[in-house]
């Protein structure tokens, strides 16, 4: 793979986080009754603190992605917030709850919110996000 | 630079970032009428005398 599709899939990632983290900033109260309807086992102060932070994380790593700013830190932090979101999205798949998963806010709506699809989503934006970790870990060491 | 501290660097900036996020997602939902985490105080309701039988 080249270093031209390397910077695609980076800003592609990097455009799609920042989009889902203006969403989930426009209307925070709407993400938090979205993420009670997970039924996750966290208190109610938890997913208050995750409803008004996680977009903010998604909009810094989507700008620094995207600006190729601080790139090792950036890349291992969307990894890992592709694994929360592979998680969360899994245990409403597996226990078969009937929720939109809020992934883009308002925006999303009929086939593309339900968890079977945000699942194949997450999982397909991980990978990226690995991908591009070991792309900069193949880089740092050749040099 | 050492492979040792370039890597503590990059947790450091890991960390970084996590907290601006906490604290820019505190800071504005602090600022908002419509709080999530600071949500306000239900409102007192002051008790009501029963009505004074006949």
């Amino acid at each position: 793979m080249t270093t031209r599709s390397e910077f695609v899939v980076r800003v592609l990632l990097g455009v799609l986080l920042l989009w889902a983290g203006g969403a989930k900033l426009a209307e925070p109260k709407l993400f938090f009754f979205t993420l009670l309807e997970y039924r996750l086992p966290l208190p109610d102060g938890a997913l208050r603190f995750v409803a008004v932070t996680l977009p903010w994380l998604e909009l810094l790593c989507g700008a620094f992605l995207v600006t190729d700013t601080w790139a090792g830190s950036v890349r291992a932090l969307t990894a890992g917030l592709c694994a929360v979101f592979i998680v969360a999205t899994a245990q409403a798949w597996l226990r078969g709850l009937e929720i939109s998963c809020g992934c883009f806010g308002a925006l999303e709506s009929g086939e593309w919110g339900t968890p079977a699809v945000a699942l194949a989503r997450a999982v397909l934006l991980g990978a990226a996000a690995v991908w591009l970790l070991a792309r900069l870990g193949r880089k740092k060491s050749s040099a | 630079m050492s492979s040792a501290a370039r890597g503590s660097n990059a947790w450091m900036r890991a960390g970084l970032i996590l907290l601006l996020a906490a604290g820019l997602g505190l800071g504005c939902d602090a600022l908002r009428d419509d709080r999530v985490f600071f949500r306000r105080a239900a409102p007192a309701v002051r008790p009501v005398a029963p009505a004074p039988g006949p």
